[in-house]
């Protein structure tokens, strides 16, 4: 499948003012298939914002490069065919949201009937078609997120970039958003999101780079990297001090407690059923059992963690 | 119809100058000083017509000036600090393309905005108070080449500086362009070093000289404005704007968002 994005070594150095050099990417190799919903991942400072307007060319590398699909990184070729929607953001607050869209339809030099259905198709889209004569600023941070994706498929564009597409939206335009998300992928457009909300991304993404401090720390399928472990898990009720004490004493095995159940994880399988005749003997039900799988937030934690530590 | 970029970014220029209140408001204002002049010159029997030109292309350079700077100033500077250029700049839109746009935007928006103040003197004169309209429209066509020039100035400014200073540099340049000759003489009296003075004289050949585009002595004393003038005149600030916007698109271009 051809890659939608593709850069080899983009590096990208900052002088502060003190005169120190600091790279905010360095030597970033990566490919984002077509028809895919790609997560960038990394903490606050990864590089994560600096990769994204290294796309869109409001920034230029210090060294490396790539294509959009198939044009220069930041050319007008390639803007002409991605959307864009911003962290947080900004409009021009004196015009009315459908009277913005139209604006920068007329940017992508679509012709008026063209551009008409579209901005209609997407106020509805987006659930703003009520609001669609009012003035931007008086549109809440919500509805400015909606209104942000709206202006990035104005153009119905094969690659949709977006930064924190969540932020400011409640739980149901959380939910809205992914279906948007899902919409476009099933339609053959390619997403590449930027996001801090793990959830989020371990629920849409098919596959994705987890970048800290410049440096990408692994790429792929979400379902190769967050590999299935040997370890098991058993969730169990009615469990009581002597047998919680007894299971912590077996070597590898851990106990949480939560508020109605007990999570028992062991290190191999062959202690299943040693454990269920404890839990039996004493009481306990087991309630379910299962091969734990690592979760998105174990991943990033365990690879942004590794690196954090031992240095300043 | 499909337009191009820059006149897409011209138009919402014009459509934000008629939005916000400050310029609608200046130009009440102007009109309303402008149509006071001439009633009140009406009782000055034998100066009220010059009194009433002289004043009108004052408030008209005045207002102008102000409405030009209000409305440049915020443009490129005001799209960053608001950080609405991501969403531009994310388009297909070249950045000179914006420049240009914004500069576009700016001198229609002023030409409409001194049109109301300019027929109001028009009206004056072919009433009943003599002179000739024509050397009236030249005057303010002039006159809004200065502000051209002016927006020209404030744009270059504005592609490496924020709002306020955009605004405060550009005063300074439109002060001492008005001041040159002054500073100039005055820097050869007070100092020998030839290092001085050459930056006295090339900013002398840099800066414009705006006073070309005053010709409200020759309205005022029914003179003719001759047409070559104009030509020349109207070429001078082609010259300067296009001067002052390539350095500015050159700066804009280079510069990290």
């Amino acid at each position: 499948m051809p890659a939608v994005i593709s850069v080899e070594n983009l590096t990208k150095r900052y002088r502060n003012p003190h005169g120190a050099d600091k790279a905010a990417l360095n030597g970033l190799t990566l490919d984002v298939p077509a028809g895919e919903i790609y997560g960038f991942l990394g903490p606050n400072g990864a590089g994560k914002t600096t990769m994204i307007k290294l796309l869109i060319g409001l920034i230029a590398p210090t060294a490396g490069g790539g294509t959009i699909l198939g044009a220069p990184l930041g050319s007008v070729d390639a803007r002409r065919r991605l959307g864009f929607l911003p962290e947080s953001p900004y409009f021009y607050e004196y015009m009315r949201g459908e009277e913005l869209l139209d604006y920068y339809g007329r940017l992508f030099a679509l012709p008026v009937g063209l551009r008409r259905e579209r901005v209609h198709s997407l106020l509805k889209l987006v659930g703003l078609w009520e609001s669609r004569r009012l003035g931007v600023r008086k549109y809440s941070r919500g509805m400015l997120q909606r209104l942000g994706l709206a202006q990035a498929l104005i153009n119905d564009p094969e690659l949709v970039i977006l930064d924190e597409p969540a932020g400011g939206l409640d739980p149901i335009g959380r939910r809205e958003m992914r279906d948007i998300l899902l919409q476009l992928r099933d339609r053959g457009k390619t997403v590449f999101l930027s996001s801090h909300i793990l959830a989020e991304v371990e629920t849409v993404c098919d596959r994705i780079a987890i970048l800290h401090r410049g440096h990408l720390m692994a790429v792929g399928r979400i379902g190769d990297l967050l590999a299935e472990s040997r370890e098991m898990e058993l969730t169990v009720h009615g469990i009581n001090g002597h047998l919680s004490a007894r299971l912590a004493g077996i070597p590898g095995v851990t106990v949480r407690h939560g508020t109605d159940a007990t999570v028992v994880v062991l290190p191999e399988q062959r202690l299943v059923y040693e454990v269920i005749d404890l839990v039996r003997q004493t009481g306990g039900q087991v309630v379910s059992l299962g091969a734990k799988r690592e979760r998105l937030e174990d991943l990033f934690v365990k690879l942004v963690g590794q690196t954090t530590e031992g240095q300043p | 119809m499909i337009a191009s970029p820059v006149f897409v970014v011209a138009r919402q220029v014009m459509k934000e100058a008629g939005r916000r209140r400050t310029l609608p408001v200046l130009v009440l204002f102007g009109c309303a000083v402008i149509l006071s002049s001439a009633f009140l010159s009406f009782f000055q029997l034998g100066v009220e017509v010059k009194f009433f030109k002289d004043v009108a292309i004052t408030v008209i350079f005045l207002f102008g000036t102000v409405a030009t700077l209000i409305l440049v100033t915020t443009q490129l500077s005001g799209e960053i600090e608001s950080r609405t250029i991501y969403n531009i700049l994310s388009k297909p839109i070249r950045r000179w393309e914006l420049v240009t746009g914004k500069f576009t935007g700016t001198i229609l928006a002023i030409a409409l905005a001194v049109a109301p103040m300019v027929a109001i003197l028009v009206f004056f004169i072919y009433t009943d108070r003599g002179g000739s309209m024509l050397e009236a429209v030249k005057a303010a066509y002039l006159l809004w080449l200065a502000f051209a020039v002016l927006s020209a100035i404030a744009l270059g400014i504005a592609s490496f500086s924020s709002s306020v200073v955009t605004g405060a540099l550009t005063v300074l340049v439109l002060v001492v362009s008005y001041l040159k000759a002054a500073v100039t003489t005055y820097l050869a009296l007070v100092t020998q070093s030839p290092v001085v003075n050459s930056l006295g004289q090339a900013m002398y050949y840099l800066l414009p000289n705006f006073e070309n585009f005053n010709t409200r002595t020759a309205v005022v004393h029914d003179r003719i404005v001759p047409w070559a003038y104009l030509g020349r005149t109207s070429l001078y600030a082609l010259a300067l704007a296009a001067f002052f916007l390539y350095l500015g698109v050159q700066i804009f271009e280079e510069r990290e968002f």
